[in-house]
């Protein structure tokens, strides 16, 4: 089953002219990790507040596992805000993690238990010393924060994970483990970001975006080493990609291990060489 | 900042007495006592002096003060903080003493602008008895957390929108606090050579409107976070309270002491 559908969505924010979606069209398929990358203002936002209903397009329809109603919707997706504020709500961390579980019904002793474990999947567990779960949501870090709109949403379980602009500000360690988090996450995520390095890490398809259309789409090895498309819609390739360009080799790996993996090769080939030609 | 720190130190201190209380028996006692205190005889000081009217306020203010210590709770503090109310209530009771009947004490325009004895005590009634209360609130809140009194007053079947406007009020105060302290750093750091007066006054308008419009929209989003993880209408909540030996005992103490104020 397809887990997000979306036929020629058009949608144009009240009062404004121009439309922020001009027909959108894609899918993706069930446990498909896709990212969503776009310049500024490109759209990104907007598409992804489609994905539960709290936009509804002017044009078009969009179905989440075959259903559109929205209470449907808003059960198998979980949406992490792009600004943590809007996403925190309660007087203490756990309460703002346990709102989810407990608006499903679930008996208690369970949603202490999801609890805890969102909070340590996003590393805010109990037992590093603080109580992350009693301290208050505005006043924690901007990152710590963005962890626990994270961790809101891995506490109900959903089947659709939707994250705007996960990484903007995350240390290079925790970045690192919602990376791993979100690779062994063993259902659907999308993921819209400028993290053009992280979109190619987690993500195997990635959807191009420019001001209001999907200009380009497709599995990640092709879109991310085409420094032309990707710089025509005001993005850049990854920094390994740009190495590989630079240098004329032939190959364009994506991922920092493909990388690796072919200039360790380069690197036995040419000791290979030195050592069957006249040695000094 | 203030009211984090403090939860962080009402939590350190869930040794104490008090702070362990049930949130609902601490409610209902401090606001059983603050009604007795209302409704309690206001104290003579005119025609007569009457020491010993003041007595009960007296014992209430050493009770809470009392309790205070028994929590740690720093006496100046508490002392310092229930003294914001007294220029309101000045304020306030202000003209009292020119109206209400009883016999004219001072008269001051012949006949027409007289104080009464009965107003002067009502006066000095007002004043004392609002610095008790607000001593009264001011313990209940430097003892209990603030998401503590919304549960209590839940389960006293205060209206439930109440409550979340309360709770939301909690969380978005600083939010929004920031919000105007970024936004003034803003202005000051473009602007370099200061003063100014009216520019000041009008930047502080353009402020103020563009603060209403980002609360609103902010408190649009937020809906919708809040919907999309299954909001529909009433705030669940987690974890009961229970009553013990200890907070009936706390509430017959306050009964007790709010009978002996009404007597
Ligand atoms: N509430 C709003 N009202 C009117 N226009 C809006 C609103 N929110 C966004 N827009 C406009 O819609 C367009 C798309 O915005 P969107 O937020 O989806 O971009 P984005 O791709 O998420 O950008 P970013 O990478 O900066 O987050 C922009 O031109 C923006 O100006
Ligand atoms: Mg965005």
């Amino acid at each position: 089953m397809r887990a997000i559908e979306v036929n020629d969505v058009w949608y144009r924010y009240p009062n404004q002219k121009e439309y922020a979606l001009k027909g959108i069209n894609f899918e993706v398929e069930e446990g498909e990790k896709v990212a969503i990358i776009g310049a500024n203002g490109a759209g990104k936002s907007t598409l992804l507040l489609h994905f539960n209903g709290i936009l509804k397009p002017e044009r078009g329809e969009i179905k989440i596992m075959g259903g559109s109603d929205v209470k449907w919707m808003r059960s198998k997706v979980g949406l992490v805000f792009q600004n943590p504020d809007d996403q925190l709500f309660c007087p203490t961390v756990f309460e703002d993690v346990a709102f989810g579980p407990l608006n499903m019904g679930l008996p208690e002793e369970e949603v202490v238990k999801r609890v805890e474990k969102a909070l340590k999947a996003v590393g805010l567990s109990e037992n590093s010393g603080v109580k992350w779960g009693d301290r208050a949501p505005h006043h924690l870090s901007y990152g710590e924060r963005q962890r626990v709109a994270i961790a809101t949403v891995l506490s109900m379980g959903v089947d659709i994970l939707i994250l705007d602009e996960p990484t903007s500000n995350l240390d290079p360690k925790m970045r690192e483990s919602l990376m791993e988090l979100l690779l062994t996450f063993p259902h659907t995520v999308v993921v819209a970001t400028h993290d053009i390095e992280f979109a190619a890490e987690v993500c195997e398809r990635i959807v191009v975006m420019d001001k209001g259309e999907i200009v380009e789409e497709g599995v990640a090895e092709r879109i991310l080493s085409d420094g032309e498309l990707l710089k025509s819609v005001g993005l850049k390739a990854p920094t390994i990609v740009r190495i590989f360009e630079e240098l004329g080799i032939d190959e364009k790996p994506v991922r920092f291990h493909d990388g690796v993996e072919i200039l360790r090769r380069l690197k036995q080939i040419r000791i290979n060489q030195r050592g069957e030609g006249p040695t000094m | 900042m203030s009211i984090e720190s403090e939860n962080m130190k009402k939590r350190e201190m869930t040794g104490n007495l008090i702070h362990r209380l049930d949130p609902r028996a601490k409610l209902l006692s401090l606001v059983g006592l603050l009604v007795a205190v209302v409704l309690s005889n206001p104290p003579s000081v005119i025609p007569q002096f009457n020491p010993s009217t003041f007595f009960p306020y007296l014992f209430v203010i050493l009770l809470l003060l009392s309790l205070a210590t028994i929590s740690k709770i720093s006496l100046i503090t508490l002392l310092k903080r229930s003294m914001v109310v007294i220029p309101f209530s000045i304020v306030v009771a202000l003209f009292l003493p020119f109206f209400g009947n009883g016999d004219v004490v001072v008269d001051l325009v012949f006949g027409s602008l007289t104080l009464s004895s009965h107003g002067i005590n009502t006066f000095v009634g007002v004043v004392v008895k609002s610095y008790v209360c607000v001593m009264c609130v001011i313990l209940l809140t430097m003892t209990t957390p603030f998401p503590s009194i919304i549960k209590a007053l839940g389960w006293l079947r205060v209206p439930e929108t109440y409550l979340q406007v309360l709770s939301f009020l909690y969380r978005y105060m600083f939010i929004l606090m920031e919000e105007v302290t970024n936004m003034k750093r803003a202005r000051d750091s473009r602007n370099p050579n200061r003063v100014r007066r009216m520019w000041y006054i009008k930047t502080a308008g353009l402020i103020a409107g563009t603060l209403f419009i980002r609360a609103y929209e902010r408190g649009e989003r937020v809906y919708s976070a809040m919907v999309s993880r299954g909001y529909e209408g009433r705030m669940p909540s987690l974890g009961r309270m229970k009553m013990g030996m200890k907070d009936w005992i706390f509430m017959c103490m306050f009964i007790t002491v709010s009978a002996y104020i009404l007597v």
